[in-house]
């Protein structure tokens, strides 16, 4: 699967939400949608076709590439509806 | 447009063709799959027939025939040019008012003939039911609903990316694969190690296709999501229908006797790219593995836990990777052998039961030839054995369960209990 190691000087604190949005929707484009399919931060997830084993496999990337696991109680419908909204879970689990 | 006039079944599509036999031994039956579609208003079969066989998709689909494999060269389809396009029958329904269970699961030899048929029933109510079937070797439930869907749209759209395999999602190298492999196949014999909790009975006659479907509304539909999610599935719903349908299964086997090994299930997982109708020819499936012990199933949330555990386990570990990387590889071994090696882990017994979510995709399925849908349902083609099998779908925002069962299996008292407490769990 296409995605990149962490680099080792930075901790998970390390990270904004825009930057975490960024490598989700790489993430996405490169693994998970067909290739005319766009996404952005503030797209609906569900309207792009990003069911429940493709979010999965987003979380399970969120693990490899900031090191961060996303506590199950976070990953609300709210905070998966778009790649904004699961970089604000990130960064909120990041700092509490 | 333009089609190809062959290429080679996937390693998935080979899996599915060589349990053709294996299933026609046990049963007489073959591993056909249908997707029943009723519309309203009446369709005779000439009119269907005039309006699908000049479609070049349609024309495709229905000329291409297998050619068995032989050594180093795999199975492939290839396109019978000469070929014409099937006639549709028109039949009636069966006393019980269902579809007659020759149509919901014809023997259909792909060597031979079409492996895509369409059959209508016209109705007494003003309604047609269009059932298709097709060989399961030639595509999987997804692919054949974006068929279906294309096939009748008003304005069919021309897209040549479904009619190509998809590549695997990541590349690896030959040795890596070997390590995928030999992991897998360690992960498979653990797993499927008997004793397999089971509802299986060998008869000796040809056992009887039976089948029952659940239908919810959308209120209640809603409720189960909420309740999944109260029972710990979070974002997993499959989770949750999977665990009430173990715990369903378990009752049945608990009121015959003492619960003996736990539930092992293979549940396929689709691996299309998101976002776009890909990949219409072939099964573009991996599968996951699940074994839930048997004190998992004594609650909901308990089983649903550890379902959502093992599924992450499973998919951090890239275990539908190593599943497709060893069916492809195994896909060049000779027939017998390869039989020989699907039923050895379980001495046959293959699961404690099969079960298929196919998502949202039938959500927005709401005409068809600009008529509108009054239902859509699919039937498996049911395993014999274990001899019971489950399909969740979700139509026009109301989930719907088929459980296709051999009469042999459940009796008609058991298949109600069965049928109860899977609600009762889902809406718990």
């Amino acid at each position: 699967m296409s995605d990149h190691n962490q680099p080792s000087h930075l901790t998970q604190n390390n990270y904004s939400a825009e930057e975490i949005s960024c490598a989700l929707c790489l993430f996405l484009q490169e693994n998970i949608l067909a290739p005319d399919v766009e996404v952005t931060p503030d797209t609906e997830l569900a309207i792009i076709g990003v069911d429940s084993f493709s979010l999965m496999e987003i979380i399970l990337f969120i693990e490899r590439r900031f090191g961060l696991i996303l506590p199950p109680e976070s990953l609300t419908p709210e905070n998966t509806t778009s790649v904004l909204n699961l970089s604000l879970c990130c960064v909120n689990s990041m700092t509490s | 447009m333009s089609f190809p006039t062959e290429f080679p079944l996937n390693g998935i599509d080979h899996f599915l063709h060589q349990l053709d036999p294996v299933l026609f031994q046990a049963s007489g039956k073959g591993n056909v799959c249908s997707f029943v579609v009723e519309v309203e208003g009446h369709l005779t079969a000439l009119a269907l027939h005039e309006y699908l066989s000049p479609q070049p998709t349609y024309q495709w689909i229905t000329r291409l025939r297998l050619r068995r494999g032989r050594l180093f060269k795999l199975a492939r389809w290839s396109v019978d040019v000469s070929a014409n396009c099937p006639s549709i029958q028109e039949h009636e329904l069966s006393v019980t008012g269902e579809p007659p269970d020759s149509l919901l699961n014809p023997l259909i030899n792909p060597e031979q003939e079409s492996s895509f048929r369409t059959d209508v029933i016209l109705t007494a109510s003003q309604t047609t039911i269009i059932v298709f079937s097709w060989h399961h070797a030639l595509m999987d439930a997804h692919g054949a609903e974006t068929f279906i869907q294309h096939l009748c749209s008003p304005k069919p759209t021309d897209n040549s990316e479904w009619v190509k395999n998809i590549k695997p999602r990541c590349e690896h190298s030959i040795k890596e694969r070997l390590k995928m492999v030999r992991g897998m196949k360690v992960y498979l014999y653990d797993a499927c190690r008997l004793p397999i909790l089971s509802l299986y009975q060998p008869k000796p006659a040809a056992p009887t296709l039976r089948h029952r479907v659940l239908k919810l509304n959308e209120i209640e539909t809603q409720k189960v999501v909420e309740t999944a999610r109260q029972q710990g599935a979070g974002f997993l719903v499959s989770a949750f229908y999977l665990a009430a349908t173990a715990r369903a299964v378990a009752y049945i086997q608990s009121q015959r006797g003492p619960l003996q090994g736990d539930v092992l299930v293979p549940v396929p997982q689709d691996r299309r790219k998101r976002g776009a109708h890909e990949s219409l020819v072939g099964n573009q499936v991996t599968f996951i593995f699940y074994r839930i012990p048997q004190a998992a199933l004594n609650s909901i949330k308990e089983c649903t836990t550890e379902l959502v555990q093992q599924i992450t386990k499973l998919m951090r570990s890239e275990a539908p990777e190593g599943y497709l990387a060893m069916i492809g590889l195994i896909q060049r071994l000779p027939s017998g052998f390869y039989r020989w090696l699907l039923k050895s882990p379980t001495r046959g017994l293959m699961a404690s039961f099969f079960y298929s979510d196919t998502g949202d995709s039938l959500s927005d399925f709401k005409t068809f030839y600009n008529r509108q849908v009054v239902n859509a349902i699919h039937y498996p083609p049911n395993a014999y054995p274990p001899g019971v099998t489950f399909i969740f779908t979700r139509v026009q925002g109301a989930l719907q369960i088929t459980v296709s069962y051999m009469e042999e299996v459940l009796d008609n008292e058991e298949i109600e209990m069965l049928v109860q407490h899977l609600k009762s769990d889902l809406l718990s």
